[in-house]
Order: structure tokens, then C-alpha cells, then sequence
């Protein structure tokens, strides 16, 4: 240790870097890089419908602490969802509960890790979820009440639902007049301004129609005409999220001696965050900051430029994350009442395009925090180089071995934070079907293009009822 | 330097304290607002307060005055219409709390009890013996019943949240289907959240 604290702190180095190297070995790389090999076997499990066991490994995970406490929102919300898969209600809303919590908690910055966060990168704030993974936090509860035919309790859960889409755009637009007010009040920090992204997003079809069926039951045919026609609303004003035709979607039988049997159906995995590799060049002559691909396809095209004022031409590698969609084999559900064919269920909600809709206004957010961040520590790294070259007191071994060492410390401390839920489903799917009331065997049929099954969800004896909510949930992540 | 490096050992140090758990023991009547979400002092209060007004309105002294004897009320369902998870069943047992204690009407069991003890009555016929069985179809019917909901609207911005909850009560004649009493409770509550923390 006393010939590193030698290294790092003899003053050689440019001090942010001395800094930088610290901030490493104190918080741990553990702490930089977002922890994902962990989920590999449980969304296998998922996929093959072992639902309890990638409970009991997402227990494991947590109990081997491969969720960090700043990380326990994730942890929250993956539980909460593979308990309601395993259709173990209770621990799902216990723990979904928990999710909702800790996101509202987490609105309470911490301090000290903004400050951690400026030198090394988001991973180390605590995580506070995505606004979409937030609002399925709320509607998988709405399900969980609707399977135990609690009505008040699942509306409780459609309206926050939606009051949390009502605050976002004044969210994002609060966030980049504080960004902005940071810059102004930090003169060591790359001044970049930002102007928010508007949210396009502030109705959900899936909170409506669940609203929509629940007032339906309770004969409440007002407020189901008024939920149904703000789901028609969510389609026609946001084309964006909604780019398909609306689903046949029924509040009320045709014939008054049959009752609407709906099925909402689950499929595929959810995008996830993955890194996109960047790198930035900045040309002093041009007073010009160039961000650039690395990957094969596109080496070299540039991402983006801003205009700024740099003192030193250099290169830096930094990654940013992006929502990358996970493809699904499920490209038709069927149903059959008693074997008799009822119909296939309709795309009502895209989970990737709210998703991407709504990290949208944060992406530019994260990009620009980001791109500031390495403009700092890219012109840090390149001046203790500089220096190390010029005073070569070391020999050359040394100069080598210190140089190559704030290439490790920027390497190892920038990364993309992708931190969010692998368990939400891809797409859902609904089917409003007009039966008689009686008993039903029922089976669900998840097809894949060349019409192979999939899997299958049978219930046997199922009573559908005249008045009341027959709404049965299946699904199939694969 | 130093000093920088000292500060960096400072923040480190902070990120990783978490603060230890301390416990202490409550009166189960003293008022806690923790989360700023409904508790048990808001299904108190609005029981109490409630109650009583329900209590002093002419309805009760009239009903004395004809039938001679203190009404009997029950409660049916309070129906939860807010955007917060409320226990419907502590809330109706406050209610329930209330009206027993007052000693001005006599209470008869709720719907889920009623169904219980009529289990029990029925399994009693088969199984108890002649002079310890109770009778079927000898139970007191209520004169009255109490319907009501809560509601809330919710403000928020930026970290700073206002809750307006109203409950509504209503007390009505099972035999006439008359109104008696109608009584509302309205409780508001302002919750900030700081932005920052160490």
C-alpha cells in the first residue's frame, strides 16, 4: 500500500485523477458496474414456466447480496413480479409494495453519492426506478387485487397509476431546470445546457382498460363508457406508444342474456438497458466536442457534437445506456371455452415503446450528465499523462506503469448504469368475449409464427359469471 | 490535496453508515404521521368525530320517541373510493368501537360476522345439545344501517403532496330505505419530502 499511496498521491498525478483512483479502491468495483449475469438463470426459469424456482433464486440473489442495498428497488420489483408469476399474491403485493416505497423514498437524493456520482457514474446512486417500471409497479398490484376480487384495493392501484403519469412531464421539466441551475452554480463542472425532452406519455391503455372491466362489473356503466373512451383517447394521442389498431375492447355484452369473459394475456420479456459504447474527441481549433460509435457497423460515424470551448485535443471511451427490446417467440394466443375456439387476443399495450417513451426524456438527461463527466475526466487522464511524459522520473517502466494505471481508473469507473427489471412482460395482450354464464374448461394457447404451441394455460371448471368480472390473466414470457 | 482526500474519506465513510434501528414503545392513541398515508389516527379521528355527530341529530331522539326503544344499527360497507390501500375492516371496527361505547343504540353484527355465526348456529343444531343449542331465526334485525365511502384527491408537485380525504357517512332505514343522517368528515394533510439527503 505504501508504494501505491506513493503513486497515487505523491502529486505527481493530476490531483482529479489521484481522486479518481481513490473513490475506486474505497467504493469497490462492485459498486461501479451494474451486477446483470445474475438474472441469466432465472429468466431461463421463467421461460420454462418454473416460476417458484426463479423465486427461490431471486431470494438467493438477494441473500447473497448480489442486490446492493442502493439497488433494492430493482430487487423489489423482480420479486414482486416473479412472486405474482408463481401466482403467490400476497408476497408479490408485499413486495411490490416495497418497490412503490423506495421509489418514493429514493425522490430524497443523496448527497454524497450525487458528489460520487460526478467523479466516477451512476451506478453508485441508488436507483430509484424507471418511470414505466413504476407504473407497472402499480398495475401488476391492480392484477394481483383483481384475482382476489378486491375492487377497491386494484382501483387504488389504476389511479395511482395514472396520477403517476399525470406528474410526469412536470418531473422532467423540474429535472433540467435543476441540471441546468447545477451547471450555472459549479464552475469546475463542462457547462452544457439542457432543455427537457417533453414526456409524450400520460395515459395508459392497460390502467384504463382494467378500470374499464372493473366499473363494468360493478355496473358502474358511466364510469366504464368514461375509462373506455380514454382508452380510445390513448390510442388517437399517442400514435408513438400506441402505433396499432386499438383492440376490440367490450364494457357490455350485445345479447343482455351473455356476460363479457375477458382474458389478459402476457408475453414475451420487456427491453432491458444495455451499453452503448461511445467515444469522444474534442478538436480545440473547432472549439468542437465529437461523439462517436465504436462498434463495427458504425465506427467513427458520430452520435452527436456539442460545441464547446476545449483547452487539450484527447480521445475518451464512455458508455451510455439504451433500451434494447428482447425478442419474443409469441405471435398469437387463442383461447377456447370448452374447446370451442373463442377468439385471439389483441395487442393492447407494447411495454418496449412505453418504456422507450419514457426513458426518452431521461436518455438526453443521462447523456449529457454523462458526456460532461467524461469531458472532465478525459482532459484529468490525458493532462496526468501528459505530465507523466514530461517529467519521466520514474524511468520508463514507471511512466508506463502510471499511465497505464489512469487508463484502468477511467476504464474501470466509467460505466452505463443498467440497472432496471428483467422480469415485466414484452407485450400485452387482451380478448373481450361475449359467452352465456356457466362453467367452462378453458385453455389458453401461446403460438409462435409457424403456429407452433408454445405453451398452454388450462382452467378447468372456470364459473363465468353473469354479473361480475370474469377476467383471467395468462402468460407466457418466452 | 490532503484536504480533498480527507473530505473524499468523509463522503465514503457517510455513504456506507447506514443509522441503527432504535424502538420505542407507543400509547396506542398517540398521533403518528410517518409516510403522510392514512393510519390509524385518521380511521380514529373520523370514527370518533363521526359518531358523534351522528349521535346528536335529531333521528336518534325521534326513533326513541316512537318506538320507545334505542334503535338498533348496524354497519354495512364503508367502501374504500381514495387512492390509498385503507383497511377497511380496522375502520369499520372503529366505527362499530364508537357506537357501542355511546350506549345510545344497540348494534347488531356485520354482514361477514352475521355469516359466521349463522355457521356456527346451524352446526350447533346438529351437534350441541338441546338445552345448550341456540335458536335459528331469533336474531335482533337492525333498524338502521351506516353506507359510506372515503375519497381522496391528491396534489403534487415537486416533492410536495396534499391529500384531501372526505369520508361520507349515511345512515339509512332498512324497513323505509329513509336517509336519516348524512355526515362528512374532511381531513387534509400537506407531506414534503425533502430533496436531499447525506
Amino acid at each position: 500500500m505504501v508504494v501505491e499511496n506513493k503513486i497515487f498521491f505523491s502529486g505527481r498525478f493530476a490531483g482529479p485523477m489521484a481522486l479518481l483512483l481513490s473513490f475506486i479502491l474505497l467504493t469497490g468495483c462492485g459498486s461501479l458496474k451494474t451486477n446483470k449475469k445474475f438474472y441469466e438463470p432465472i429468466t431461463a426459469e421463467l421461460q420454462n414456466g418454473n416460476y417458484e424456482t426463479a423465486v427461490a433464486q431471486i431470494e438467493t440473489a438477494q441473500s447473497e447480496k448480489k442486490y446492493q442495498k442502493k439497488d433494492r428497488f430493482v430487487y423489489f420489483i423482480d420479486a414482486g413480479l416473479a412472486y405474482h408469476y408463481a401466482a403467490d399474491i400476497n408476497n408479490s403485493n408485499q413486495k411490490l409494495t416495497q418497490a412503490e416505497n423506495a421509489a418514493d423514498d429514493l425522490f430524497t437524493k443523496s448527497i454524497t453519492r450525487a458528489a460520487a456520482s460526478l467523479l466516477l457514474n451512476d451506478n453508485v446512486l441508488e436507483y430509484s426506478g424507471e418511470d414505466y417500471e413504476i407504473l407497472y409497479t402499480n398495475l401488476f398490484m391492480a392484477l394481483n387485487y383483481i384475482a382476489t376480487n378486491n375492487f377497491d384495493d386494484a382501483f387504488v392501484e389504476t389511479k395511482r397509476a395514472n396520477e403517476k403519469l399525470n406528474l410526469l412531464e412536470q418531473k422532467y421539466r423540474k429535472a433540467s431546470d435543476d441540471y441546468n441551475q447545477g451547471i450555472e452554480d459549479d464552475t469546475d463542472v463542462v457547462k452544457i445546457n439542457y432543455e427537457a425532452k417533453k414526456v409524450r406519455f400520460n395515459n395508459d391503455s392497460f390502467a384504463r382498460y382494467l378500470s374499464m372491466r372493473m366499473y363494468a362489473a360493478e355496473g358502474k356503466l358511466d364510469d366504464a363508457i368514461i375509462d373506455y373512451n380514454l382508452l380510445k383517447r390513448a390510442f388517437i394521442e399517442q400514435p408513438y406508444i400506441y402505433n396499432f389498431d386499438m383492440p376490440d375492447v367490450k364494457y357490455l355484452p350485445e345479447n343482455k342474456d351473455n356476460t363479457i369473459f375477458s382474458v389478459v394475456g402476457l408475453a414475451g420479456l420487456s427491453p432491458v438497458k444495455e451499453a452503448l459504447d461511445l467515444r469522444l474527441r474534442t478538436d480545440k481549433d473547432l472549439n468542437l466536442v465529437q461523439i462517436l460509435y465504436t462498434d463495427p457497423e458504425r465506427q467513427d460515424s458520430e452520435y452527436g457534437h456539442l460545441a464547446l470551448p476545449v483547452s487539450e485535443d484527447y480521445y475518451f471511451k464512455f458508455s451510455i445506456p439504451q433500451i434494447v427490446s428482447r425478442p419474443s417467440f409469441i405471435d398469437k394466443i387463442n383461447v377456447y371455452a370448452n374447446s370451442e375456439y373463442l377468439g385471439e387476443l389483441q395487442l393492447l399495450e407494447d411495454v418496449g415503446a412505453v418504456a422507450n417513451e419514457t426513458f426518452e426524456a431521461k436518455k438526453s438527461l443521462i447523456y449529457l450528465r454523462t458526456v460532461a463527466r467524461a469531458i472532465f475526466k478525459g482532459l484529468a487522464a490525458h493532462k496526468a499523462k501528459q505530465k507523466e511524459d514530461k517529467d519521466k522520473k520514474e524511468g520508463a517502466f514507471g511512466n508506463w506503469l502510471k499511465k497505464a494505471l489512469i487508463d484502468v481508473a477511467t476504464d474501470i469507473s466509467e460505466n452505463a448504469d443498467l440497472r432496471c427489471s428483467r422480469l415485466l412482460p414484452g407485450k400485452i395482450y387482451v380478448g373481450d368475449f361475449e359467452i352465456a354464464p356457466g362453467n367452462y374448461n378453458i385453455r389458453i394457447e401461446f403460438l409462435d409464427k409457424y403456429s407452433n404451441i408454445i405453451s398452454t394455460k388450462e382452467i378447468d371448471d372456470y364459473k363465468v359469471l353473469k354479473n361480475g368480472l370474469n377476467l383471467i390473466e395468462a402468460f407466457s414470457l418466452n | 490535496m490532503k484536504k480533498l482526500f480527507i473530505l473524499m474519506i468523509l463522503v465514503l465513510m457517510i455513504i456506507g453508515c447506514g443509522s441503527s434501528r432504535q424502538i420505542e414503545r407507543l400509547a396506542p392513541e398517540t398521533q403518528t404521521d410517518i409516510s403522510g398515508r392514512w393510519n390509524d389516527t385518521d380511521a380514529r379521528l373520523v370514527a370518533e368525530e363521526m359518531i358523534d355527530d351522528c349521535l346528536r341529530r335529531p333521528w336518534l331522539t325521534d326513533f326513541v320517541a316512537s318506538a320507545g326503544e334505542k334503535p338498533v344499527v348496524t354497519v354495512g360497507t364503508i367502501r374504500n373510493k381514495s387512492n390509498e390501500h385503507i383497511d377497511a375492516e380496522t375502520f369499520t371496527t372503529d366505527f362499530e368501537r364508537e357506537l357501542i361505547n355511546a350506549g345510545q343504540v344497540r348494534f347488531v353484527a356485520g354482514r361477514d360476522q352475521r355469516q359466521e355465526i349463522r355457521e356456527e348456529r346451524f352446526e350447533q343444531q346438529d351437534f350441541a345439545s338441546r338445552e345448550t343449542m341456540k335458536k335459528i331465526r331469533a336474531e335482533t334485525g337492525a333498524d338502521f344501517i351506516i353506507l359510506g365511502a372515503i375519497k381522496s384527491i391528491t396534489d403534487e408537485a415537486e416533492g410536495v403532496r396534499v391529500v384531501y380525504y372526505q369520508t361520507d357517512l349515511e345512515m339509512i332505514n332498512i324497513e323505509t330505505m329513509e336517509k336519516v343522517w348524512i355526515g362528512t368528515k374532511k381531513i387534509k394533510k400537506g407531506i414534503s419530502q425533502g430533496k436531499t439527503k447525506w
